[in-house]
This record gives C-alpha cells, sequence and structure tokens, in this order.
C-alpha cells in the first residue's frame, strides 16, 4: 500500500456534559490512502462521525480529541489554528449530512464557493467565478452561472449537496471526508452523487473517508471497510472480505439485518405468505387529493394546485400488504391520510367493505376508526410526551370498547405489550425514556390493540437503525400472520418494501406509474422510473455492484406545482405550458395483474402506449 | 431490546410495574437543582408573606400621619426600631414600613391577577387562533399584529385621564395589553403540537375533538404557559410602576412599589434617602426573584431542551 | 421588495386611522367636558369656547374634520390648555430635545448591547462572558425610572454633598448640551441595552452551533472571517425584531425620563395634559407616537426581509 495520507492511532474522543463524561470514541486506528474510498460504517451513537470530526480538529466546544491523527505527516491534533485554517478546505475537505443546513442561508451560493479560492489560492474576480462555474458544471448542476447568484433556499436538497461536493473539491483536496453524504436524498438523487463521488475520486485521486449506516453505499463505493460500534472498531479489512467472510457478530448481525432489493431469502426470519384470491376488502378509485398553495408575485399573491394525489386507483384483499413506493413529494403518505379520511380527498371514492366512505364527516368515520388504524413514521412525536405509552396504547379501547373497565383495559394492555415484545412492566413508562425502535413497538401495539382489519404503516421503519428495522420488520409480518391483518405498507425503501409486500404500487408525482405483484415489478420492471428506482438502490454485494448497469435518471425531482412535471417520462405528449392542462398517461395491463402507465422509449424500455 | 424469552420471564414476576418518570418530574427535578431559580423562589415566598403578614408587626397604619413629623422626618422620622417605624416615615409623616408592605402587597397583586388575565385571554384566543387554523386563524392573528403596533401605555394614560384612575382601569389597561404576546406564544406552540403525529394518531384513533384538545393539546401547552406567565408577572409589575411612578396608576391612599419609589425620587433633595432605597431595594429584589424562577422553569419545561 | 413594503403600508395606514378613531371615541366617552371646572363659565362664554374649539359640531363632524386636518395639513388643532397655542407649537416645542435623547439612547442600546453580546458569544465561559452576563441580568431589574433618580443620586446629588460640587447636572436641557444629555440617555437605554445583549448572546451561540458554521470552518476560513460573514447576518435576525420593540419602549419611556429630567420633550407635556385633561394635547401626541411605532415597525420588518432571503416578499 502506498503511504496514507491520513493515519489515525488509539483516537479517543470524550464529550464533558452535565451528567458526566461521554466517551464517544474509544481508541480508534485506521488509515486512509490516496485515491482510496474507506468506508467507515456503524449505527447511531457509534461514534464514527465523530471520529471524521476530530480529523478536521472540528469537534464541538465540549469535546476532546486524543491519540495520534497525522494528515499528510503532520500531526493535526497539536497544530496551531492558523496552519490547521489553511489546510482545511484545501488539502482536506469535507460533506456533512444535511445539505439544508450545512449552508449559510443569507450568502450565494457563489459568495460561498468564492470565498474559498479566495483565502486558500487567492484567487478573485472573474478567475474565480470561472472556476466556480466549471466545478458546478463538473458536479452537473445545470444552469451553472446562474446559481452562483441564487440562495441555498432556492435549490433542491439534491442540488444543495452538489454545490458542498463542489465547495469541498474546489480546491482539489488530498482527502474527502463525507459524513452520511446521501442519507437524507431521495434514492435516484443518491445514485447521481455516489456516481459522482466514485468518479472524481478516479479522476483526481482523493482519498475519501465515507461515513455511513447503509451498507449498499459501502458496497458500491468502497474498497476498504471499518465496522464501528460504540466507539470501537469490531472488525476492518478489504471490502470483499467484510462482506463475504465476516468474522465478528455484530458485521455479521448488520449485514444479515440490510433487507435485499436482489433476494428474497430472510436467512431463517419470517417471511409473508401468498393469500388466496378473495374479494377487496378496501377499493380505491381514481382519488385526487389536491391543496391550493400560495404562491408570491403581484400585490395579493396568487394560488395555485398542489395535486398531491392525482387519480390514484387500488385495491386490497384481506390479509395482504400493499407496498407504495415512491421518493419525496410523490403523495404517498397524503394517499394513506386521503385512505383514512384524515385528508378528505378532493375526489374519487374510497369503499370500505363495499361502502364508499370518502366526504364522510369525523362522527361517521369514529365507528370505523376502530377497523382501520396507522402507524406513524417518527416513534416519538407519534406518542404524546405527557402520557404514559400505557395510556397512550389504551386510548383506542377507551373510544371503542366501553365494555371494558380500567383493569380489563390495563390487562389487555400488558397483553399487548408482550405481543410487539415489550416488557409489561413498562406499561408506566413515558417515551422520552425509551428508545426509538421500542417506541416504535408501542405505536404498532397502539394501532392493533382494538384488532383492526387494515393498518396502514407510513415509513414505519424508515428512521430506525438497521438492526432494530429488520426486528420491526419481523414483528410486523408475524402480526399479520397471526392476526390476518391487511396493511398498506408506505416507504421510500424499496428493498424494506419488498421483504414485507405481495403487491407493490410505485408513484410518481401524484400518480401511479407501475403497479404490480411484487416478483413482477422487481424482475420485470417495465416503466423507465421503476427501472431507474430499482437500479438505484445500492445492493449490499461489492461484486454485484462493481457489475451492475446503472440506468441513472438524469435531473432532480421537478416542483409536483408545474404541470408539466407528471409528463417527465411521456414528453411526446408534452404541452409546455407550466400552467396548461395536460395528457394524462394512461394505465396498460401489460400481463396479468401487471398495470404500466404509458410512456415513451427511456433506458431500456421500448415505451408503451395505449 | 427484549428478546421473546426475556418477556416471559419477567412476566411472570409479581405484578410490580416500573414507575415512569414523567416530564413533570423531571422538569422539577431540573428546576430544584438550578440553586439560583430556587433562591429566587425563595424569596418569592418569602416576599408574599411579608406582603400579607407584613402588617402584624408594623406599629402605625400606613394612612395614619403623623402631624408632628410632617416636614421634620429628615432628621426626627429616621428608620429606627426604638420609635417603631423601622424605615423611617415619609414627608407626611406617614410610617414607610407599612407603607412598603401595602406597595408590595399591591405590586404583587396587580403582577399576578394581570397576569393571570393576559394568559387566559391570550392562551384561549391563540390556542383557538392555531387549532382552527385558515382563514380565522389570518384574521385572528393580524389582529394581534395591528394591535401590537399601537403605543399602548399611550393610550392607557388617555384611558386613565378619562375615566379616572382606578385599580379596576389599571387592570383593564395592563389585561388589554398583555395578552397580546401570549396569544402569539401560544398560537405558535398549538401549531406545532397540532401538526405532531401523535394528535394525528389520536384523530386516526377517532378520539373526539374536544377530548384532542384536553388531553394532548392543553397538557402540552401547559409548560410554556407557565414559563411566559411566570416571565410576565415582573413585566405587568414594571409596567405599573411606570404609570405609578408618572403619578398616573395607584392613587392615595393606596400605592404601589413604583409610586413609593416616585415619592423617594421626589424627596432625595431633602436627604430622606431610605424613601426611595427602601421600596427599590423591595422593588429589585422581587423582580429579580421572578426573573430568576422564570429562567429556571424556561430550562426545566421549554420542549427546545428535549 | 417594492410589492412588500407597499403591503406592509397597506396594513400600516389602516392600523393609524383605527388608533385616532379609537382615540377619538374614547375621548367622547368622557364624562364631562375638558371646560367642566368647580367654577362653571357663564353660559355665553362656555358657547365661545366650545365654538372656537368646534365641539358644538355633531361627533362624527368634529372627528371627520380632525382626521382630515391630521391627515392633509398634519394640524392637530388648538391645545385646550395652553390657550394661545396650537397642539403643532407644543410638538414643535417638545419633540426635537424627545428625538435627540431618543435617537442616543437607541443608537447606544443598540451598538453596545450587540458588541457586549457578540463578545460574550465569543468567549463563552469567561470572564468576560461572565461579567457580561452579570451586567445584562442586573441592568434588567432597572428601568428607565429607577435609574433616573439613581443616576440623579450618584452624579449629581452626592458628589454636590462630599466632591464639593454636581459632576452631571440633574435636569434641564439647555439647547442640549452634552452634559445634560448624557444621562437622559443612560436612563433610556440601559434596560433595553441589557435586553439587546441577552438576545445577541444567546442567538450568537445557537448560530455558532449550527451546520452551516462548521461548513465555513471547515472550508478554513479565519475564525474572524466565519464570525463576520456567516455568522453575524443570522445571528441579527433575533435582535432585529426585538429592536422594533426596544424602540417602542425607548419611545414610551421617553415620557418618564422627560419627567425625570424637566429635559421639556413631548412627554412632560403629555403628562402635564393629562393631569389638566388636555385632551387635544394628548391626542395628537398619542397620534405622533402612533405614526412612529408603526413607522419604526415598518423599517424593522424590510430591514428583517433583507437580511432573511427566505421572506418571499
Amino acid at each position: 500500500m502506498t503511504k496514507p495520507i491520513l493515519s489515525v492511532k488509539d483516537l479517543t474522543v470524550k464529550f464533558e456534559t452535565p451528567d458526566g463524561t461521554v466517551d464517544a470514541v474509544k481508541g480508534v486506528t485506521f488509515d486512509v490512502a490516496p485515491g482510496e474510498c474507506l468506508g467507515i460504517v456503524g449505527e447511531s451513537g457509534s461514534g464514527k462521525s465523530q471520529s471524521a470530526l476530530s480529523a478536521m480538529q472540528l469537534l464541538a466546544r465540549n469535546g476532546r480529541a486524543e491519540g495520534m491523527i497525522e494528515f499528510d505527516g503532520q500531526d493535526m491534533l497539536s497544530m496551531p489554528t492558523r496552519q490547521l485554517e489553511k489546510i482545511r478546505g484545501a488539502k482536506m475537505s469535507m460533506i456533512f449530512q444535511d445539505p439544508l443546513t450545512a449552508l449559510t442561508p443569507q450568502m450565494k451560493i457563489g459568495q460561498q464557493m468564492r470565498e474559498i479560492l479566495q483565502i486558500h489560492k487567492g484567487l478573485t474576480g472573474r478567475a474565480a467565478d470561472e472556476k466556480c462555474i466549471a466545478w458546478l458544471e463538473k458536479v452537473r448542476i445545470p444552469e451553472a452561472a446562474r446559481r452562483m447568484r441564487q440562495y441555498p433556499h432556492e435549490l433542491s436538497g439534491g442540488m444543495r449537496q452538489r454545490v458542498m461536493i463542489a465547495m469541498a473539491m474546489l480546491c482539489e483536496p488530498e482527502l474527502l471526508l463525507a459524513d452520511e453524504p446521501t442519507t437524507a436524498l431521495d434514492v435516484t438523487v443518491q445514485a447521481q452523487v455516489l456516481e459522482l463521488m466514485d468518479d472524481l475520486r478516479r479522476e483526481t485521486n482523493t482519498g475519501i473517508a465515507l461515513i455511513t449506516h447503509d451498507m449498499g453505499v459501502v458496497a458500491r463505493m468502497c474498497q476498504r471497510i471499518i465496522v464501528m460500534r460504540k466507539g470501537e472498531i469490531v472488525e476492518a479489512g478489504p471490502v470483499d472480505q467484510i462482506f463475504y467472510d465476516p468474522q465478528h457478530d455484530y458485521t455479521k448481525m448488520l449485514l444479515s439485518s440490510v433487507p435485499r432489493i436482489d433476494q428474497l431469502d430472510r436467512g431463517g426470519r419470517p417471511s409473508i405468505e401468498p393469500i388466496a384470491p378473495q374479494d377487496p376488502i378496501l377499493k380505491v378509485d381514481d382519488m385526487k387529493v389536491h391543496f391550493p398553495i400560495r404562491m408570491s408575485g403581484g400585490l395579493f399573491g396568487r394560488t395555485k394546485m398542489l395535486r398531491a394525489v392525482d387519480g390514484v386507483s387500488f385495491d386490497l384483499r384481506p390479509g395482504e400488504t400493499l407496498g407504495v413506493v415512491g421518493e419525496s413529494g410523490c403523495g404517498k403518505s397524503t394517499l394513506a391520510r386521503g385512505v383514512l379520511n384524515l385528508i378528505p380527498p378532493t375526489d374519487g371514492t374510497v369503499a370500505w367493505l363495499g361502502q364508499d366512505i370518502s366526504g364522510w364527516e369525523r362522527g361517521q368515520m369514529r365507528s370505523l376508526r376502530k377497523d382501520l388504524q396507522i402507524v406513524f413514521q417518527d416513534p416519538l412525536a407519534s406518542l404524546n410526551p405527557r402520557m404514559t405509552i400505557g395510556a397512550s396504547i389504551a386510548e383506542p379501547l377507551q373510544l371503542h370498547r366501553p365494555d371494558m373497565n380500567r383493569s380489563d383495559r390495563t390487562a389487555r394492555v400488558r397483553e399487548m405489550l408482550a405481543q410487539v415484545d415489550l416488557d409489561p412492566d413498562m406499561i408506566n413508562r413515558y417515551p422520552h425514556e425509551l428508545s426509538g425502535g421500542q417506541n416504535q413497538r408501542v405505536g404498532i401495539a397502539r394501532a392493533i390493540i382494538t384488532e383492526p382489519k387494515l393498518v396502514i404503516c407510513d415509513e414505519a421503519v424508515s428512521a430506525l437503525d438497521v438492526s432494530v428495522q429488520a426486528q420491526v420488520i419481523d414483528l410486523l409480518i408475524e402480526l399479520q400472520k397471526k392476526m390476518d391483518l391487511t396493511m398498506m405498507f408506505i416507504s421510500h425503501d424499496l428493498s424494506v418494501v419488498r421483504e414485507v409486500s405481495h403487491r407493490i404500487m410505485v408513484l410518481y408525482l401524484g400518480r401511479v406509474v407501475e403497479y404490480a405483484g411484487r416478483d413482477q415489478i422487481y424482475e420485470n420492471a417495465t416503466h423507465p422510473y421503476t427501472k431507474a428506482l430499482i437500479s438505484a438502490v445500492p445492493t449490499p454485494d461489492p461484486k454485484i455492484e462493481r457489475a451492475k448497469d446503472r440506468l441513472i435518471l438524469e435531473g432532480d425531482l421537478p416542483s409536483p406545482l408545474d404541470s408539466r412535471a407528471q409528463l417527465r417520462f411521456m414528453p411526446s405528449r408534452l404541452v409546455d405550458d407550466p400552467d396548461a392542462d395536460q395528457y394524462r398517461p394512461r394505465m396498460v395491463e401489460i400481463a396479468p395483474g401487471h398495470f404500466v402507465a404509458e410512456h415513451d422509449p427511456a433506458l431500456g424500455s421500448p415505451g408503451l402506449t395505449a | 431490546m427484549f428478546g421473546a424469552r426475556q418477556v416471559d420471564v419477567l412476566a411472570e414476576l409479581p405484578d410490580a410495574p416500573v414507575k415512569g418518570r414523567s416530564l413533570w418530574q423531571d422538569a422539577r427535578a431540573r428546576f430544584l437543582r438550578n440553586k439560583a431559580a430556587v433562591l429566587g423562589l425563595i424569596t418569592l415566598i418569602l416576599m408574599t408573606v411579608f406582603a400579607v403578614f407584613g402588617g402584624l408587626i408594623a406599629q402605625y397604619e400606613p394612612d395614619f400621619v403623623d402631624f408632628s413629623l410632617m416636614g421634620a422626618n429628615a432628621y426626627r422620622g429616621v428608620p429606627s426600631i426604638e420609635t417603631g417605624h423601622y424605615f423611617g416615615v415619609d414627608q407626611d409623616g406617614r410610617d414607610l414600613y407599612a407603607r412598603v408592605v401595602q406597595g408590595t402587597g399591591i405590586s404583587l397583586l396587580v403582577g399576578v391577577v394581570g397576569s393571570f388575565v393576559a394568559v387566559f385571554i391570550g392562551t384561549l384566543y391563540g390556542a383557538v387562533s392555531g387549532y382552527v387554523g385558515g382563514r380565522v386563524d389570518n384574521i385572528m392573528m393580524r389582529t394581534v399584529d395591528i394591535l401590537l403596533s399601537i403605543p399602548f401605555m399611550f393610550v392607557l394614560i388617555l384611558m386613565l385621564v378619562i375615566f379616572g384612575q382606578s385599580l379596576l382601569m389599571l387592570f383593564i389597561g395592563i389585561g388589554l395589553i398583555s395578552w397580546l404576546n401570549m396569544a402569539r406564544i401560544a398560537r405558535g406552540q398549538t401549531l406545532t403540537i397540532k401538526n405532531k403525529e401523535f394528535v394525528e394518531a389520536a384523530v386516526a384513533s377517532g378520539v373526539p375533538t374536544f377530548t384532542i384538545i384536553l388531553r394532548h393539546i392543553v397538557p402540552n401547552l401547559a409548560g410554556i404557559v407557565i414559563v411566559y406567565a411566570t416571565l410576565l408577572i415582573p413585566e405587568i409589575i414594571l409596567f405599573e410602576s411606570f404609570v405609578s411612578y408618572l403619578g398616573l396608576g395607584v392613587q392615595e391612599p393606596n400605592t404601589s412599589l413604583g409610586a413609593l419609589i416616585n415619592l423617594g425620587a421626589r424627596q432625595m433633595n431633602n436627604g430622606t434617602l431610605w424613601m426611595l432605597l427602601f421600596p427599590l431595594a423591595f422593588f429589585l429584589i422581587t423582580l429579580f426573584a421572578f426573573f430568576f424562577v422564570g429562567d429556571g422553569l424556561r430550562d426545566a419545561l421549554d420542549p427546545k431542551d428535549r | 421588495m417594492f410589492a412588500y413594503i407597499v403591503r406592509r403600508l397597506a396594513i400600516a395606514v389602516p392600523t393609524l386611522l383605527i388608533l385616532v378613531v379609537f382615540s377619538f371615541v374614547l375621548m367622547f366617552a368622557a364624562p364631562g367636558g375638558p371646560f367642566d371646572s368647580e367654577r362653571p363659565l357663564p353660559p355665553e362664554v362656555m358657547a365661545n369656547v366650545l365654538e372656537r374649539y368646534g365641539l358644538d359640531q355633531p361627533y362624527w363632524k368634529q372627528m371627520f374634520d380632525y382626521v382630515k386636518n391630521v391627515v392633509l395639513y398634519f394640524d392637530f388643532g388648538p391645545s385646550f390648555q395652553y390657550r394661545d397655542r396650537t397642539v403643532n407649537d407644543v410638538i414643535a416645542q417638545g419633540f426635537p430635545v424627545t428625538l435627540t435623547y431618543g435617537a442616543w439612547s437607541a443608537l447606544v442600546a443598540v451598538v453596545v448591547g450587540v458588541s457586549l453580546g457578540v463578545a460574550a458569544a465569543l468567549r463563552q465561559n469567561t470572564w468576560l462572558d461572565y461579567l457580561a452576563v452579570g451586567i445584562t441580568i442586573g441592568a434588567q431589574a432597572l428601568p428607565n425610572f429607577v435609574m433616573a433618580p439613581l443616576l440623579v443620586l450618584f452624579f449629581t446629588l452626592m458628589p454636590a454633598l462630599y466632591f464639593g460640587g454636581p459632576w452631571l447636572p440633574g435636569g434641564g436641557w439647555n439647547g442640549g448640551q452634552w452634559d445634560h444629555v448624557i444621562m437622559p440617555v443612560i436612563a433610556l437605554s440601559t434596560s433595553y441595552m441589557a435586553s439587546i445583549a441577552r438576545i445577541t448572546r444567546s442567538s450568537m451561540l445557537e448560530t455558532l452551533n449550527s451546520n452551516f458554521i462548521r461548513t465555513a470552518r471547515a472550508k478554513g476560513l479565519p475564525m474572524r472571517r466565519v464570525v463576520w460573514r456567516h455568522a453575524m447576518k443570522p445571528a441579527m435576525l433575533p435582535v432585529i425584531s426585538y429592536v422594533g420593540v426596544a424602540v417602542v419602549g425607548m419611545i414610551t419611556g421617553s415620557v418618564v425620563v422627560d419627567v425625570a429630567f424637566s429635559t421639556g420633550g413631548i412627554g412632560q407635556f403629555f403628562v402635564n395634559s393629562a393631569f389638566n385633561r388636555d385632551y387635544a394635547v394628548i391626542m395628537g401626541i398619542t397620534v405622533l407616537v402612533g405614526a412612529l411605532t408603526i413607522l419604526f415597525n415598518l423599517v424593522v420588518d424590510i430591514l428583517y426581509a433583507w437580511l432573511d432571503p427566505k421572506i418571499r416578499y
């Protein structure tokens, strides 16, 4: 191996907090070579971010790093600030997780980029501008010159992250530290950003330390990996060795927890069972949910319609799970709320057991609520912080089982807690005393305590660490079998959806683009968007990742307020006016039970018209 | 995380559920750890005791005028234990100790009652505005904005001049002004809570609207309301003192700390400094105590820290 | 931006009108007129007086005339108390005085407050920080009517007693000479300076902990540049909001300062008129102050919008 650009030995990081000293990193050793991508993997609280921040000497004020960090042969820990500032941003730069807050909101993109060149290279004026624009173009930002004059909030999340990368690369650093650079992005955008980083590494021979929790991203990007847990390295080695011959139990557990988009075998863990064809219990026909949005402009502004859900039809059979997949802004959460009448649909019908319930008043819905339940994304926010978890779980019972008295209810709640693998004695605990996974189990217990027929899971496992995520998925599958639940499983994560769903519906900007049985979708994706979406998900398997033929969708998700956006995959019918009534692609049944929206040829798809 | 087997074992244990610590208990513990806040609270309790029972050890009534001391208080009305004028006498020969007891009481009363009125109106207004939302919210909040940009002190003085100076008028005037900020805070907090998933979960379970407001919104609003109510009290005391200082607030024979400071300040030239310093000391100590308690409560209850 | 200002003005004008109408209604709701006194005037004199002030007209006509005169001619009518002067004369005499030390106070409060707050935030948990926090906590409980007598005590009375002469004059204006301005400015600005310092400090600390500051440091910018170019604007947002409140507070507080230091500012006229039921002067000053308040709120809002690109005009 060539001489490492960064070498860390016995690094410890301690934080002084009012509750005592916290050891975030306990003796970590690793190297990064030029042109190499090192993956630092671990779940939340593993100390992976703090290790990177210490390398930059950017720890929070109450943090202290000890040990040895050498960058290019220089000791970073004892270096005076002035010298550090010469290295930061010039020879070693960093990309952060949250692109929404990582740029100064009051400064234009151009200002924020130029100042790097000014202080490190003494470059100003037109020369600096040209270099900035060149880099913005290199990270594939369209209309780069105009972006220079825009403020961060005027750009989308993916665009901002690319600006961050351009800023980090501006002085062609020898080392790039990337802290969860794609976690906040949609999969198709993540695929673009990862591709970009990989290309840059090859072109410039920059060493990259990639910090992530996502094994798929690691398989896609890295040559070597260190696996961290609770501030320590549990395993380190070349990527193939870690993936195909893991030694440590934690690594093995991590790898087996990761849902895989390319295979169904869950290695002995529970999986869904096929269901018998039956009459549907829920039938949604041409549902629309539109919101008026106030726009700026003129003295009083004007209103535009946001078509969050724009004509979605599907049905659900008893005991079945329908996976609803799409990127942010595709209307999947609004769809769930429309079905439950939490947001009244603007148009269309929702037939529950043959009865149209759309437009029912709150009072009318009340009797139905017993059968229709929902589990939310954020485990902590979905529980009232002032109520014990027991009281939260018992609340639906109070309403729907007036025949039960207090002690009956308590007994039932304890039973439910055991059902979701929680200690029944935790009944008097408060949400802030529980972990995220435990709180999500409480949310599930609350949803199933009335023995509902339909449970909608709205990104129910997205906020959890992989290992916890896997446990909660197991739980949901088992509960479905035990209680014969019908489920709608809404997620942005295609791999998770594959594990739990019988059928899958792909949404794009409020419309269905493809709707079919699980295997049909994953093995025979027909719509270009579905194809791009599936191709974008990184597989936790380095060999597959290396061999993969990538279908990269160009550009960002467009604004849902622009009526042209929905026709992105059928430009042949486009009327070029953002307010025009556009053609609505029809659904075509290409095989029994496999529906695809009309589209033009793209991404290896021959195109389809009715 | 509990494995299934562990759960079985635990379920066989005798019925002894773990007692959870509610956020209120957490907040109380945090508050009690804050020394300045606890000191402030003790001071406030002592101050209340002083205002309520301090009159019992006074040797004179607050409105008793000792003509022999009138105009001669600079040398014969000096604070002294022997004469029973612990804080001395004022230029009219009245016992300053009794007057300070009375003034402290009225200042505290105005602060607490005014704050109570403001919190009641403001929270109700803000919560309704925030929960109903839409056009109603827009109109209600625009109204608050407009009212906030009116120089109320001047309007209040105009009202006091026109309708005569009375405690009632003062309460109405202060109440009219102080609820505005409370309404804004309550609205903001209601909006935040309303959009939390636990409220949506309650709606999805079919919980009636009124129960949602009572069980899910109000308890979560309570923390912030308590904090701002505590911080509002010293503000209103300041406000009242301001008006009284100008001679437009509380009228004789009643008095407040602001009015006493006014009288003391006017008599500075005569060498009767105690007339300024005693009321001033009580005024400052009360304000500080409220500030510290308010800050302590904010640190303990503010959801930002969670 | 232009549309935004126009829209804000469209709200400001009705607000002011509401204020005028409200004050006027209050005046008519008052029991007893301005010329009711213990010794009633002879009826013919009374009629004469009422006619002169237009008080014999129907209420709506009086109100209409008043609003018309204020809006079109900036004329607040004659004073009831000072028989030979108009309200405009009174304002012309008192307002420059109040404006002089008011402007100085605002400047001192903002400049000292912001500097103190920023310094404390940058040197968190050092003696400088503790000192600043101590000063701000102390000064918060020192409103103008407490500061005024204390200042007179320490700079006028005690030096006069023990050092042979006052350091600063205890009152008067003397054409706005600096030694007459200094105490009113300190009295008026202290508590607002403290609040501004406190808000600046906490806002700056919060900003310094934000992600974009970490980014700026990761770019290798020197700390000074990070603070000035990246942290200053966002940290100033809450301060700007508060400055609007503070200015209104100082306008109000000027009444106390005018009284306490006998400066001859409008506050003194205001309080005198309040005791003498001179509605014309009270209303005139209230409307003037209302206009000022609304104007400052407008300026603050525009400043805020300028500092925060996320605000859509």
